[in-house]
């Protein structure tokens, strides 16, 4: 239509014209402005509503011990709400849930009448009750019916080896024990999940989505025997009822390789209720994150840094008169006591605080403390536990220091420990010498297959071989000397001593409470099980020999019985 | 006049059939290609749907597998299997109840296979084997060295 063409046109036709023109023009516009100009914010709304990015939950590996049982596993607990007034066929919905949920369909029935919607027919429903009443509500499409489900760590064993397992909380963050040292390897890695999506938010198989799978987390395989755990356990729960005391701990070692086999604490709780009140305290592992003074065991140290230094020999005889000054301060020993004439056997047996304070003054601090590092103390053991400890002890020149230190280290008082370190340097005198790391994950058993296992690793020889041969032979002669030791374990020949420490308090020591241990292993010749009893504030005697060497007894009989172990004239003579 | 009209009309009609048997073509291409898009858009869109169903149905099978092994742990307790033995009349055996037998020499662990080694060939000690070797490393096998494969 030309110029001239338009310029007689009726008004009319010329009015339209110029309205077609102005909405399009509208039109145009506003269409630059919402495909040019918000292309890209229109553009991240549409591919939010159209696709999905989803994570894909990584599994957390489980914990076994080494004899398979399990110990911790992630597992998914359902919810199962109905909503009645969203219900077509209520009785038709009752029942096919009756047979699911283990009710009748009257009674479902009954609640839909009623309970005030939205009505929980099932909270933390296990997998067969919740992915069956999924079916229903897929199957059917049925309204009014939801199930949805969470992952939750549980514990099979719930108190048990509660403390070295450890525990994930709701928020998925570990605490204590292998599930919180492990918890890198344990964890493994999300993947995601991308591509696009119905309007329920569902992906549409059509086009394939992308996505990176998860890595699950590592399998975990612990050092600890399910059957010797349990013996530790109920030694240590009855040791506890016997003695009346306030809390304790057994730990088993395999001295050949630092192995950790069982390590029982008391009180414990279950795992699964972590949350309840007094029960975080309860699984705080004390073998590792807990100090205490050892006592008498600690002159095991003590005689071996002196034989190996060779300030003593097993003929040495000691002249004890009941007490000496050092620094200052009167050192005497447990009741009193003055032998006279002793050989170190007697000093061991007889568990003579001034003898083990001349025996370190014999040394000198620097080579004594020397020992002492070399033994482990001080310094965590690296074990594969959460929040293990260094214990404490004094160094020459710290400014804490004192004369006195000496003497009283000697025999354990003044010095913290770990019941871990504590077994491990036992654990060296046992294995010729040798201090073993101490480890309590065997395996480790990754998504793409890869094991990798634990290699026993030498700290380092803290004694000569013959030295620790000579001690092994003097703690067990001071033990078969004592006609009445409650350690013995008929038909074997034992090492040991017995320890019954002071527990410090501001401005001093308790003048009541005593932590009663001992520490030993058995068969002397050939070790094969280390063991550390220890009992926290023990009501109905406070030392060690009483309370702490009967539970010692009582965990290494089942232990050789366990294994097969025969008494020694039996294995000697197989020799 | 006329006869010009028809003439017309009769070359409109010729091209018409000839236009209309490509255009019959191209939509029959079309469809066709339409149709196998389809198809395996369909075969796509069915092989989605199946991998995510046994995706559902792995999910479904590992969590009932989880809680199955969570109750195995549970039945397989030590301290749950001490109280079932006690049940039956079951005792732990004390030392004094066991017996053990003595067996001289018993081999308790296994003792190394003494490997002997492999016998290593004799070194060339005269000139025919020196020249034999030489022989078989070029390729050429010595015809005196060589054995005939006999049938069956």
């Amino acid at each position: 239509m030309s110029a001239q063409t338009l310029s007689r046109a009726p008004v009319r036709l010329r009015a339209a014209l110029i309205v077609i023109l102005a909405v399009g023009l509208v039109l145009a516009a506003r269409l630059f402005y919402w495909q040019i100009v918000r292309w890209d914010d229109i553009r991240q709304r549409a591919d939010k509503e159209q696709t999905i990015n989803a994570t894909i939950p990584a599994r957390r590996g489980s914990i076994v011990t080494s004899d398979g049982l399990l110990l911790a596993e992630d597992e998914y607990l359902y919810t199962i709400v109905v909503d009645p007034r969203q219900i077509t066929n209520p009785s038709d919905l009752a029942r096919q849930l009756a047979p699911i949920l283990g009710q009748s369909a009257d009674s479902i029935l009954t609640r839909f009448k009623t309970d005030k919607p939205p009505i929980i027919l099932a909270s933390d429903a296990p997998a067969t009750t919740g992915e069956a009443a999924a079916d229903i509500e897929n199957q059917t499409g049925m309204a009014g019916l939801a199930v949805t489900s969470r992952r939750v760590r549980v514990y099979p064993g719930g108190a048990f080896a509660a403390q070295v397992v450890g525990f994930v909380n709701t928020q998925g963050a570990a605490a204590n024990g292998v599930e919180r040292f492990e918890d890198a390897n344990l964890r493994g890695v999300d993947g995601s999940l991308s591509g696009a999506s119905d309007a329920l938010h569902d992906v549409i198989p059509f086009d394939p989505p992308t996505s990176q799978p998860a890595v699950n987390g590592a399998d975990v395989v612990l050092t600890i025997d399910s059957a010797m755990q349990r013996i530790a356990e109920t030694e240590l729960a009855n040791g506890i009822r016997d003695s009346r005391a306030q809390s304790g701990s057994v730990i088993v070692l395999d001295p050949k390789t630092g192995a950790i086999l069982a390590l029982a604490i008391w009180p414990t709780a279950d795992l699964n209720a972590y949350y309840d009140p007094g029960n975080l305290q309860r699984l705080v592992d004390s073998a590792v994150s807990s100090e205490y003074e050892p006592g008498s065991v600690f002159k095991i140290v003590t005689a071996a840094a002196a034989l190996d230094a060779g300030t003593v020999t097993p003929n040495t005889t000691f002249d004890d008169t009941g007490s000496i000054y050092v620094g200052g301060r009167l050192i005497k020993n447990h009741d009193n006591i003055a032998p006279g004439r002793v050989d170190l056997t007697g000093v061991l047996q007889l568990s003579l605080n001034v003898e083990a304070a001349k025996m370190s003054i014999g040394l000198g601090a620097e080579r004594f403390y020397q020992y002492v590092r070399n033994f482990g103390f001080g310094s965590p053991t690296r074990v594969e536990l959460a929040d293990e400890v260094g214990g404490d002890v004094k160094s020459v020149g710290d400014g804490r220091w004192r004369d006195v230190d000496l003497a009283t280290n000697a025999f354990g008082q003044g010095i913290s420990v770990t019941p871990l370190q504590m077994i491990s340097a036992v654990a060296a005198v046992a294995n010729n010498g040798n201090l073993m790391r101490p480890y309590i994950v065997k395996q480790m058993r990754y998504a793409n297959g890869t094991v990798f296992n634990t290699t026993p690793q030498v700290v380092r020889p803290v004694i000569r071989p013959e030295t620790a041969q000579t001690l092994t032979r003097i703690l067990s002669n001071s033990i078969i000397a004592e006609s009445t030791n409650k350690a013995v374990v008929p038909g074997y020949r034992i090492a040991g001593k017995t320890g019954t420490a002071s527990i410090p308090i501001p401005g001093g020591y308790d003048p009541i409470g005593t932590i009663a241990s001992f520490a030993g292993y058995l068969p002397s010749d050939d070790p094969q099980f280390v063991i550390l009893v220890k009992l926290d504030r023990p009501q109905t005697s406070e030392w060690g020999s009483q309370v702490a060497s009967p539970v010692f007894a009582a965990v290494a009989k089942q232990l050789v019985a366990l294994v097969g172990l025969p008494p020694d004239n039996v294995r000697l003579a197989s020799k | 006049m006329a006869s010009q009209i028809v003439k017309i009309k009769n070359r409109d009609s010729q091209v018409s059939v000839g236009t209309l048997r490509s255009l019959l073509l191209l939509v029959g291409l079309v469809a066709l290609l339409g149709l196998i898009f389809l198809g395996q858009n369909g075969q796509a869109t069915l092989t989605g749907h199946r991998a995510q169903d046994l995706q559902t149905q792995l999910q479904r099978i590992q969590r009932e597998n989880a809680q199955l092994e969570f109750e195995i742990a549970q039945l397989s307790m030590p301290s749950r299997i001490a109280a079932r033995a006690r049940a039956l009349g079951f005792r732990p055996a004390t030392m004094s109840q066991t017996v053990f037998v003595v067996v001289k020499n018993y081999p308790t662990e296994s003792k190394p296979v003494a490997v002997s080694p492999a016998p290593t060939p004799a070194p060339p000690n005269d000139l025919t084997t020196l020249w034999n070797n030489l022989l078989s490393f070029v390729g050429l096998t010595p015809a005196g060295n060589t054995v005939e494969a006999t049938g069956p």
